[in-house]
């Protein structure tokens, strides 16, 4: 039994889901026998009275939820999202980069820098990983600032535009699927899988189309059905970030899988959990160190199903 | 800009600004994933140190005497010293406000209308600021507590340039921030000191 605080911001209670999914959490730790507290930002410091935070607000290595996390760990409280994990995923450039050391299939990827935005060494990206491309500014979240180009032309206008927020962006090759696997995963073990159905008008699961939002469908997806790879792809992608929480996004196209991005303080709101009851569950005991919960159901001990050999765990 | 030296096996990745996604910093990122040789500073540190609450907190486990701060949604009271907690924060933009009126209107500016916290420090009526660049652990001052601050500060983020903030209330300093190094703001001698230190390829 101890004190579970979760930290939010006003954009985290901006819509009744992300509410909803709040006050479920609040009555599963309860239920678990834990006090339960929402934290705001002006609380932060009564984060270091707490046995365990998880963090539910927009995590970037220059906003508050980073502030929340650094503030958890110096203080020994445990954090889901631990700040190593904030840093990896929130910046397309540091993740990609451990997933390319720890072999995870990504799409062809290259990196552009500032000081090589020059029209031969564009030419020469567009030579390697063909046209349409993605590219991507690094702390893109919710599919903002990524985007699609067609000609070396619009290339070089999207790059010098994202090139005023970072140095070096991410230039990716296009794979067309129509929906993303996204699989929930916590402390090496997966607790939920879905689909994101991606909309008919665009090419990313959320976009604003013709000045319209427009948001893709979930879909939850019982783990029998979801390919051995993507699971043990997922898995490897994971590891390369660390023992938090995240949702692995991936790509299946003529045969292959690729790992398109490890998200930090995955989206929980959407019915991505429809068929995993126990994935809110085991998050509060995973922060709360409560043994009696861990990973109790046979049938959800997945890493016991997978080959390990197919598992990378070497993590940085 | 920056300047790589090895040392004992360590890459010293020398630069007057680590700041998050700029050449600097993802050359630390580079190498720390890559895991030739050991890296310094390192990426988290330097995270940690432009982030002001988080750089005043590891301070103060440090030993290091700082400003206490508060965050806010955008009351702020009087006087007191702001920094904007965001994307587009810079702790080398600080703002004090002194009256109910700059208040409202710094920390609306900080805050982006209400949509961001602000971080802010309160102080009493008599307080002063000093600016001092920190070289190395080494600082150009013949103050002997602000040179142990300054060592204190180098031995806990292990930046080998950077800047710090201080606040003096009745002759005790405090720290307030940490930030990257404005070269166009050194002086003569912290220029030459530079010169010193520096250990460039």
């Amino acid at each position: 039994m101890g004190k579970f605080g979760v930290f939010v911001d006003r954009q985290t209670l901006s819509s009744s889901n992300q509410l909803q999914s709040l006050i479920r959490f609040r009555d599963i730790a309860e239920s678990m026998g834990h006090e339960f507290y929402f934290l705001f930002p002006n609380e932060i410091h009564k984060i270091k009275t707490l046995d365990g935070l998880f963090i539910r607000s927009k995590t970037d290595p220059m906003n508050i939820s980073y502030v929340a996390s650094r503030i958890a760990e110096l203080n020994g409280v445990k954090v889901i999202d631990d700040s190593k994990s904030i840093q990896i995923c929130a910046d397309k450039i540091n993740m990609y980069l451990h997933m390319i050391k720890n072999n995870v299939t990504l799409p062809k990827t290259k990196f552009l820098r500032k000081s090589e935005n020059k029209p031969e060494n564009l030419k020469g990206i567009v030579e390697e990983i063909g046209l349409p491309l993605i590219l991507k500014e690094p702390s893109t979240s919710f599919s903002m600032r990524v985007e699609k180009v067609n000609t070396l032309e619009e290339f070089s206008k999207v790059a010098s535009r994202f090139l005023r927020l970072s140095d070096v962006l991410v230039a990716q090759e296009f794979v067309e699927t129509r929906f993303d696997w996204r699989v929930g995963i916590l402390n090496g073990e997966v607790i939920y899988a879905c689909k994101y159905l991606i909309p008919k008008e665009t090419f990313k699961i959320h976009d604003c189309v013709d000045g319209h939002r427009v948001y893709c469908t979930v879909e939850s997806v019982m783990f029998d059905e979801v390919p051995n790879e993507v699971i043990t792809t997922a898995l490897k992608a994971a590891n390369a970030v660390g023992t938090g929480l995240y949702g692995v996004d991936l790509k299946e196209n003529a045969g292959n899988v690729y790992v398109i991005e490890v998200n930090d303080n995955p989206s929980l709101e959407t019915t991505e959990d429809e068929f995993y009851p126990e994935a809110y569950s085991k998050i509060v005991s995973y922060i709360m160190n409560d043994s009696r919960q861990k990973f109790s159901d046979g049938k959800m001990k997945f890493s016991e199903v997978i080959d390990p050999d197919g598992v990378a765990n070497d993590r940085n | 800009m920056s300047h790589t030296t090895i040392k004992d096996g360590i890459d010293c990745v020398i630069s007057k600004d680590y700041f998050y996604k700029t050449e600097s910093y993802y050359k630390l990122i580079s190498k720390e994933i890559s895991g030739k040789n050991k890296v310094f500073p390192s990426s988290n540190d330097v995270l940690d140190a432009y982030i002001v609450p988080v750089a005043l907190t590891r301070a103060e486990l440090a030993g290091i005497p700082i400003l206490q701060w508060e965050i806010s949604s955008g009351d702020v009271p009087n006087p007191s010293i702001v920094y904007s907690v965001n994307y587009f924060s810079d702790p080398s933009t600080y703002y004090i406000v002194k009256n109910r009126e700059e208040s409202r209107k710094i920390s609306k500016h900080v805050t982006n209308c209400g949509k961001y916290p602000l971080c802010y420090q309160k102080v009493p009526e008599n307080f002063e600021i000093a600016n001092f660049s920190i070289f190395f652990g080494e600082v150009c001052t013949e103050n002997e507590n602000i040179k142990q601050i300054a060592n204190k500060i180098y031995q806990t983020f292990k930046i080998p340039l950077i800047n710090a903030l201080f606040v003096i209330i009745d002759d005790k300093i405090f720290l307030s921030s940490i930030s990257p190094v404005n070269v166009s703001k050194l002086s003569k001698e912290e220029k030459s000191m530079i010169e010193k230190t520096l250990l460039v390829d």
